[in-house]
């Protein structure tokens, strides 16, 4: 099965994408990296950030909840120290871009912007820093401003991670797309809270995080679906896939592209078994090629 | 990065040191011949994948391509681990964490406590191949739960002392009762240490400043490779550092406790 795609003028060799935040920023497990359709980095702001205290990750039957905090060396370190180690990348390199307002996401692009760069994500849903992100995602004027004045200042294609809950997720996702969005992703992790009984306070040091894994997938499907038909702009699957079949959902579902992010801190190596169970399946039901899968499912939600 | 190796190994032998300490020899294929002191090992517990997360055990022993490990049942992921036989599959990623190189000081300090007495094997071997001076007090609560006891006194420490809180085995009390003594006897410039957080604020406030304090750290880690940045330790300038790749063994001093 032909897994390969091209979509706004970018190539990806398969629907794979290495969540942000799950695989640092591409210096390490080059190989597995280049298996993929493409890595989305760490989220970069512009000044760097220390992150939040520990404990930062929690576990529970179904998922994870992390509290990182967006800890990043800032743009121009990332564009200095260590974009010169991502040129031999043999795949699609997508940056994250943050920021608490639209100026500073606006200075992170212009600091950063290089020719090997593939793609921009501009995470507009972090849940576990106080400020920006998720504030500036939930405003739909604000969202279609942002989309706006990046496809301003560059010629890459701009996936918007948006936030999806405790505001309207039809109007952020039509906002992104009046904006001139290219992709979107849906969705990032959704708000928790953990309580540590004895210390009767929150668990995690950054006090609330962001609740991720298999449980998230059944939100995410739903969202898509109930989005598909709301915006022409292709829509990158996000939240809890595990194995190749959830990824067939996903494209069953109306994503054209994933996003792997949780499963890459239980085993780093398993998006290469991921690819390589998809094209497996793919010889068995003889599919000839993965375009034959998207949005194969009619549904009305 | 050295290189990180994902096997599937069999549990080739299991040791029960108390009803809820117990260890585990794994014959692997690549990782104990690539594993240097104070790297560790990340285990995955549960196939079904209800516990997402692997669990981070340090490395105790190394023999040709078996590694051994030990732990203490804290909770489901230990408890799940603990019910595991000889001859039963475990999934590890390894050798993970930053090697220790050997210390050029002659005369080192070695401080275990509990479970902490785990990775200092490893060390106390590798330093002891490299002709040091090893002085080691090892504590724990009571004679089952001082580990390794009978594996230690094979080796050829300069001074070996145990001490048991209830006093079952070697002396009375605990490792850091023994600091003021064997610090007087000898001037040390470097310690190695590993137990419960407690032990290790009390080791760093009861030895002189300019001793350097290498201790085993624990935090809670994603995926123990260096890309999720969750197993973060404060140091004393405010910034953080990442336990699975500058650790588990850090220089205390730098680090706020």
């Amino acid at each position: 099965m032909n897994l390969a795609q091209r979509i706004k003028n970018i190539n990806f060799q398969n629907p794979i994408l290495l969540a942000s935040g799950t695989y640092g920023f591409g210096l390490k497990f080059k190989e597995i990296i280049n298996l993929t359709g493409g890595i989305i980095t760490k989220t970069i702001t512009f000044n760097p950030i220390k992150g939040n205290p520990p404990p930062r990750i929690y576990e529970f039957e179904g998922g994870i909840i992390n509290s990182i905090g967006l800890e990043n060396p800032g743009a121009v370190y990332f564009k200095n120290k260590i974009l010169p180690f991502l040129k031999n990348l043999d795949t699609n390199l997508i940056v994250s871009v943050g920021g608490t307002s639209i100026e500073e996401i606006i200075n992170v692009i212009k600091v950063i912007e290089d020719n090997i760069i593939s793609a921009y994500e501009i995470n507009l849903s972090c849940p576990n820093v106080k400020e920006g992100g998720i504030i500036l995602g939930k405003n739909p004027m604000v969202v279609e401003n942002i989309c706006k004045e990046v496809k301003r200042i560059t010629k890459k294609p701009v996936i918007a991670k948006i936030p999806t809950l405790f505001c309207n997720p039809i109007e952020i996702v039509q906002a992104a797309e009046k904006g001139g969005a290219d992709f979107i992703t849906i969705t990032n992790t959704i708000p928790g809270l953990v309580i540590d009984i004895e210390g009767q306070k929150p668990f995690l040091g950054g006090i609330t995080g962001g609740i991720s894994g298999p449980f998230l997938k059944y939100y995410s499907l739903y969202l898509i679906a109930k989005i598909r038909k709301i915006i022409k702009i292709p829509i990158i699957g996000c939240g809890g896939i595990r194995d190749y079949k959830d990824v067939l959902e996903y494209l069953l579902c109306g994503a054209m592209l994933v996003e792997i992010g949780t499963l890459n801190l239980a085993n780093p190596f398993m998006v290469g078994e991921i690819i390589k169970d998809l094209k497996r399946w793919g010889r068995l039901k003889e599919i000839k090629d993965i375009k034959e899968i998207i949005k194969r499912m009619e549904i009305e939600i | 990065m050295s290189k990180i190796f994902w096997e599937k190994v069999k549990i080739k032998d299991k040791i029960n040191f108390s009803e809820n300490i117990i260890g585990f020899w794994l014959a692997t294929e690549n990782i104990a011949k690539n594993s240097r002191v104070g790297q560790f090992i990340h285990i995955k517990i549960d196939e079904t994948a209800n516990l997402i997360l692997r669990r981070p055990f340090s490395i105790t022993d190394v023999e040709n391509d078996d590694i051994l490990f030990i732990f203490r049942i804290v909770g489901r992921g230990t408890f799940l681990l603990s019910r595991l036989n000889k001859d039963d599959e475990l999934d590890i990623l390894g050798p993970l964490g930053k090697p220790i190189g050997i210390p050029e000081e002659k005369d080192i300090l070695i401080l275990g406590g509990g479970l902490g007495i785990a990775p200092l094997y490893f060390l106390s071997k590798t330093f002891l191949e490299s002709k040091k001076n090893l002085f080691a007090i090892f504590g724990a609560k009571n004679n089952k739960e001082l580990i390794l006891k009978e594996k230690f006194e094979k080796l050829n420490f300069s001074r070996l002392i145990f001490y048991t809180e209830d006093g079952s085995y070697g002396m009375k009390g605990k490792v850091t009762d023994e600091i003021p003594q064997i610090t007087k006897d000898k001037e040390f410039k470097i310690v190695y240490c590993a137990g419960p957080i407690e032990m290790l604020r009390k080791i760093k406030l009861m030895l002189k400043e300019n001793i350097k304090i290498y201790g085993f750290l624990e935090e809670r880690m994603g995926c123990g490779v260096g890309l999720c940045s969750a197993c973060a330790i404060p140091k004393n300038d405010g910034t953080y550092l990442h336990l699975c790749e500058e650790g588990p063994c850090l220089l205390l001093n730098e680090i706020l406790l």
